[in-house]
């Protein structure tokens, strides 16, 4: 025991003096944290909390024109500009401003839009009502309604269908008002005695958004409860660069050599090394919730919300560093030399992370990704973290993740030591 | 030759995984308890493997040995607790004192508290090192870390004593402290393997010697009976050339 104590010391004393490895464990998490909370805040603010400036030009200057604009200031999440310096727009104007990407889009309702919805609801109407009239033609200007969006090539594709998708919910609302009205005033020509007007009914169908969560939680999906888990599983596995770094030092210098020629085990040795890196990863993890917590909020962003599991987090925290101690362990022991160790290091790591969700979610990658998502430890890791985070789930439901994240830790302590066995004593 | 082997090895071979010649080639040795034994020869001949062999880090291809009266496949626990080694690299904790560099060691060795902060002391204050001992490694001088790493070998005070080129690469002043503390180590009993590329301060410090070239060692004995024996050679460096040639060696 005695000799763990002083293994445990000398690791952490290595660890404190080495200050760009502490800027490497406990800086760059942080400011990770931050920047991708705040650049994906925007992605999971409702609608009304944001607003997107485009440009507007209504040709149609009737029913349709009107309701779209009115329609696309009602979301909230655009700022609708008609005019640009004091000077009104035309179509040219728009396709050179949103090419300069001075704006992300441009609209503009085409002349007639209206008048051409009314001839179409008033021909479809008459074909109805009167049979097909072999010799009645369709009104010449029944084609001529239609919108034209100009987007930034620069915008992302998610972005532009989402806009497209919101227009067309409410211009077909609208094109189905004017039809109805159309029919309306077609029929009231046949009936006796014009009909009453008809009171808007509103909604047909009433959405309701309820979170599925095993409790009912108070927390809400928001970017820093996605980021914070995501950016802090990252840092601890991050530790291989500092790990890996003292496991080939401590080879170059020839003090390997040296544990090994005195008396004591390699697992009292490594023992100390995960003792000091698994503490490492959680104070890495308490310092980021706690900066989820407290901090994120002074720069606009939602509290981090840690909810009634608190025992279930910090199992999760404990596995998680484990896995990332043993990973880097391995990392050290296999590798050679320092750069292929950092290199080889990073890289996997970030692979490992990509695959694991922590940039992108699972369920937006591609089929072959997601079932590639499963071997990643960062994404058992980052599954347990929601269970408990955003699905209200407790020990029980972290317990497949706990063991896998266990289970590979064990793995690849057994794979470091045999290899530098192996290595050592060829 | 006096008292009970403290190193006995019976046809000693080592072939390493990426090579096909051996690095020893059936080396047989007697280190008799209490001497300054010379394990000396040119680059490559096989030294540094045959003091690996002894202290455990390598297992050899095929052969005995015997470290302390124990059988080294079985024992190396209980040897490892009873040998002490002065490797070639200075292997030490750059970002740790020259304290707690020796700290942690002497814990590996089972010394605590105020026994191992005594021994420490002592040592430190022997090799002149005592107003250093809370500035980091990284700060030494060569000579200096020469003798930290000396230190770090000795402190459990062990029975056999290996040392790699313990004085290669440092001043005078630094060499002579080290070469005097063996004499006086080994006058209070300790066995002392040694290996260096110096062959007058071998020819000094040496009670018996071994040369040793491609593996195979090619004469053994006492300094002084060697240079009798050889017509014409006057000293241990006109006697290695003559044996080894003068072929350069790298390898």
């Amino acid at each position: 025991m005695r000799k763990l104590r002083a293994s445990i010391r000398k690791e952490f004393l290595i660890l404190v003096r080495d200050w760009a490895g502490l800027g490497l464990i406990f800086l760059m998490p942080v400011v990770l944290v931050m920047v991708m909370s705040l650049i994906q805040d925007v992605t999971y603010k409702k609608l009304d909390e944001t607003s997107l400036p485009i440009l507007f030009l209504d040709r149609d200057l009737d029913e349709l024109g009107m309701q779209v604009r009115q329609g696309l200031e009602q979301t909230g999440f655009f700022k609708v500009s008609t005019s640009v310096g004091g000077q009104t727009l035309d179509e040219n104007t728009i396709l050179k401003l949103v090419a300069k990407g001075d704006f992300q889009m441009g609209v503009v309702i085409k002349e007639g839009s209206t008048a051409a919805i009314r001839a179409r609801g008033q021909y479809f109407v008459q074909q109805t009502l009167l049979g097909d009239d072999e010799d009645a033609l369709p009104p010449e200007n029944m084609d001529k309604a239609g919108i034209v969006i100009y987007f930034d090539p620069a915008i992302k594709n998610s972005f532009k269908i989402t806009v497209r998708n919101t227009l067309e919910n409410f211009t077909s609302k609208i094109e189905a008002g004017i039809l109805f009205r159309a029919l309306a005033e077609e029929v009231a020509q046949y009936l006796p005695e014009p009909p009453a007007p008809v009171s808007d009914p509103g909604e047909g169908i009433v959405y309701q958004e309820i979170y599925a969560t095993n409790e009912h939680t108070e927390i809400v999906p928001n970017s820093v409860q996605h980021n914070v888990p995501a950016w802090t599983i990252f840092a601890m596995f991050f530790i291989i660069i500092p790990l890996t770094g003292n496991i080939i030092k401590e080879r170059e210098n020839g003090l390997a050599t040296r544990l090994r020629i005195m008396p004591g085990n390699k697992l009292q040795a490594l023992g100390a090394k995960i003792f000091i890196y698994m503490m490492v990863g959680l104070v890495q993890f308490t310092l980021m919730f706690l900066f989820g917590k407290f901090i994120l909020p002074y720069f606009g962003l939602p509290s981090l919300l840690l909810g009634p599991e608190k025992i279930a987090l910090l199992l999760m925290a404990l596995a998680t560093a484990l896995a990332a101690t043993g990973y880097s362990v391995l990392v050290g022991s296999v590798a050679r030399t320092h750069d292929q160790a950092a290199v080889f290091g990073t890289v996997s790591v970030i692979i490992l992370a990509a695959i694991g969700g922590i940039w992108v979610p699972v369920f937006m990658m591609p089929d072959l990704m997601q079932k590639a998502s499963i071997i990643s430890p960062l994404n058992w890791s980052l599954s347990g973290f929601y269970d408990i985070l955003l699905r209200g789930g407790g020990i029980r439901e972290i317990s497949d993740n706990l063991l896998l994240l266990l289970g590979f830790f064990i793995l690849n302590l057994a794979a470091a030591i045999w290899a530098s066995e192996k290595g050592v004593r060829r | 030759m006096t008292g009970n082997p403290a190193i006995e090895t019976h046809d000693l071979v080592k072939i390493y995984a990426a090579s096909e010649e051996p690095a020893l080639n059936g080396i047989s040795l007697i280190v008799p308890e209490g001497e300054i034994f010379g394990l000396l020869g040119p680059n490559g001949a096989g030294k540094t493997t045959t003091i690996n062999i002894l202290c455990g880090i390598l297992r050899p291809t095929s052969g005995q040995v015997r470290v302390a009266g124990m059988e080294l496949n079985g024992s190396l626990k209980e040897i490892k607790k009873v040998i002490g080694v002065v490797p070639q690299d200075i292997a030490l904790y750059p970002t740790l004192t020259a304290r707690e560099n020796l700290y942690f060691i002497g814990s590996m060795y089972g010394l605590y508290g105020k026994l191992l902060q005594s021994r420490v002391d002592e040592y430190l204050t022997l090799f002149g090192l005592m107003k250093f001992a809370n500035r980091t490694i990284k700060t030494y001088s060569g000579g200096m870390k020469r003798r930290i790493n000396l230190i770090a070998g000795i402190l459990h005070r062990p029975k056999i004593l290996f040392l790699d080129e313990p004085t290669v690469g440092i001043d005078v002043q630094s060499r002579t402290v080290i070469l005097d503390f063996l004499k006086t180590l080994n006058a209070e009993g300790t066995t002392i393997v040694y290996t260096s590329h110096y062959m007058e301060e071998a020819e000094h410090l040496c009670t018996s010697i071994a040369i040793i070239d491609q593996g195979n060692i090619i004469i053994q004995g006492r300094p002084a009976e060697m240079i009798g024996s050889q017509p014409g050679y006057n000293n241990l460096e006109s006697i290695f050339l003559n044996l080894t040639g003068r072929t350069l060696r790298d390898h």
